[in-house]
């Protein structure tokens, strides 16, 4: 096969390609919905995945999510889009059954490095339990990836980003700094190390956390994307009518980010995403450039932000460890609406 | 100090060409490596570079004028740069106001003075932790050679640096040091530096304070 760089071939790439929330939310005011009885969870709490009931036993999950390569290897972004695309359904508590391809691809590259990318995602569905149906492409200048997919839950035990609940305590359970350590990489200001333990992280799949979710009576979490740990967290608290205070100190993040912001390596999607944020959030005085930047880092298949009861948070902080989220932290806690979403400290 | 009469005081990036995040580490260089009344210039040819150079360079309290001729983005940041020549002369005898005053400090080994190890590592502990409590801050401080120790994750002195780096202070750190005793991945405050960037800061400087 011709060996390719699939970086070479775009500008932006995975969750930092996300059209701004502000814009979006501008976009999208306005637009007729359509209500029916069974729909558990739609558009309007800007959740991460839509919710159908369509038995008392079972409720569809339907998610998509698609975006321009953030690694060089054509498998790797394959199984990368495909665990982004997966998220979505895991973050609602549910469990993977079917998924589509969604495909965007220019004519000018070898057909070898498409057949490559696809079997990097359909190797991420088998992983994850579920069944590729078929897909759908189209020339593109800039190849795009990612998935339809379709999940299903109990309608009783729906994970949704608006149950936060003042005295919930607050989970993460990947690193920050993905955005940053991949633009790092880009420009090679990043070894191969600290990059592979991005790329490692997001292929990782959320699903492993599902069980202890749903063990622990979890009804409130969100999956950390695009719009960055600030973003999610000031969506999750107006769709829950809360504030949550996030501790800077206590965020796990990858090593080398903090560097790198300093060189003022700071990538695109963190201005885009404090514009939305900014307004929102409360920072204290000692807070760093660096350190506000990072709650902004889009990430790209981040990981989950997990509200739970304190009594279970340690048990769960060390089932989340054994179940493969080595670097699960208990980063801060739900309090009553204070006039701010998010309140860093 | 120089004393080269300087009549045109600026300093131009030109980042056409590169994409983000690029331009704004050259920026950020830029910025670092400018005389405080050194204007700046950056070059830039898109538009979200533009965008995100001009938020970064508001973000630090700087005036960002933009200019548009064909491809190119031109930012302009005024600074100082006029000859200040209907200014009363005891403005200039006043002390410097905290944050702007005009000397630094260099930190060669991570003991202070000669003597007893314990008792060295004890004082530039105190000697650091000082710092951000008093008034006249330097607006640099360099670490080389074993100073380097200072700066990485377990230093003893970690958040009184990262106090005075957020409160606009310049800390840079010699990277041919970091280098030569690996601990590159361990720093964990300041700016990694190199010799011009050092030397530049300290022959600028009122003063250079090395305990």
């Amino acid at each position: 096969m011709t060996p390719i760089d699939l970086l070479t071939t775009c500008d932006v790439g995975g969750c930092s390609a996300k059209l701004p929330a502000a814009g979006l939310a501008r976009a999208l005011e306005g637009l007729t919905a359509t209500p029916h009885p069974n729909l558990l969870v739609g558009t309007e709490t800007h959740d991460d995945a839509g919710v159908f009931r369509i038995s008392d036993e079972v409720a569809l999950i339907q998610t998509t999510d698609f975006f321009t390569p953030v690694c060089s290897d054509p498998y790797e972004f394959g199984q990368i889009a495909a665990a982004n695309a997966l998220s979505d359904v895991y973050a609602m508590g549910g469990e993977v059954l079917t998924t589509m391809n969604i495909v965007g691809f220019p004519a000018t590259v070898p057909l070898e490095v498409l057949r490559t990318m696809l079997q990097g995602g359909i190797d991420k569905v088998k992983e994850a339990g579920g069944v590729m149906l078929g897909g759908h492409t189209i020339v593109d200048d800039v190849p795009k990836y990612g998935l339809a997919v379709t999940g299903t839950v109990h309608p009783e035990r729906i994970i949704t980003n608006a149950a936060a609940m003042p005295g919930d305590v607050l989970l993460l359970t990947k690193p920050l700094g993905a955005g940053v350590i991949m633009a790092g990489h880009r420009i090679g200001e990043v070894e191969e190390a600290p990059c592979r333990k991005v790329l490692e992280s997001m292929k990782q799949l959320n699903r492993a956390a599902v069980p202890v979710m749903q063990q622990h009576h979890v009804r409130c979490a969100t999956d950390i994307t695009g719009f960055g740990l600030a973003g999610h967290a000031v969506k999750m608290a107006s769709a829950s009518g809360v504030t949550l205070k996030i501790n800077i100190e206590a965020l796990p993040v990858f090593p080398g980010t903090y560097k790198l912001l300093e060189m003022g390596c700071i990538p695109g999607a963190c201005f885009r995403n404090r514009e939305f944020t900014d307004p929102e959030t409360a920072y204290p005085e000692t807070i760093s450039y660096e350190q506000k930047m990072l709650l902004n880092d889009a990430q790209t298949s981040g990981g989950l932000l997990i509200c739970c009861k304190p009594d279970v948070a340690e048990t769960m902080r060390a089932q989340l460890h054994a179940a493969g989220y080595p670097e699960t932290a208990v980063v801060g806690e739900v309090v009553q609406e204070s006039g701010y979403g998010l309140v860093i400290g | 100090m120089s004393i080269k009469p300087t009549l045109i005081n600026m300093k131009t990036i030109d980042a056409r060409g590169k994409s983000c995040p690029v331009p704004l580490i050259m920026t950020k260089k830029g910025v670092a490596e400018a005389a405080a009344d050194e204007s700046l210039v950056v070059l830039l040819d898109n538009e979200t570079s533009a965008g995100n150079v001009t938020r970064f360079l508001q973000d630090h309290g700087m005036e960002v004028h933009t200019q548009r001729e064909g491809s190119t983005i031109t930012l302009t940041v005024p600074r100082g740069g006029a000859i200040p020549e209907q200014t009363d002369p005891a403005a200039w005898c006043t002390p410097d106001p905290a944050g702007t005053t005009n000397y630094m400090i260099t930190i060669k080994q991570n003991t202070l003075g000669r003597g007893n190890d314990d008792l060295g590592q004890l004082l530039i502990k105190g000697f650091i932790n000082t710092l951000p409590d008093i008034d006249h801050k330097p607006h640099t401080i360099a670490f080389l050679n074993a100073g380097i120790f200072l700066t990485l994750h377990d230093s003893p002195v970690l958040e009184a640096l990262k106090k005075l780096e957020v409160s606009g202070i310049k800390i840079l750190v010699c990277g041919t040091c970091l280098d030569f005793y690996q601990c590159k991945d361990s720093m964990a405050v300041g700016v990694v530096s190199n010799m011009y960037d050092i030397l530049d800061a300290m022959t600028k400087a009122g003063k250079v304070i090395a305990p």
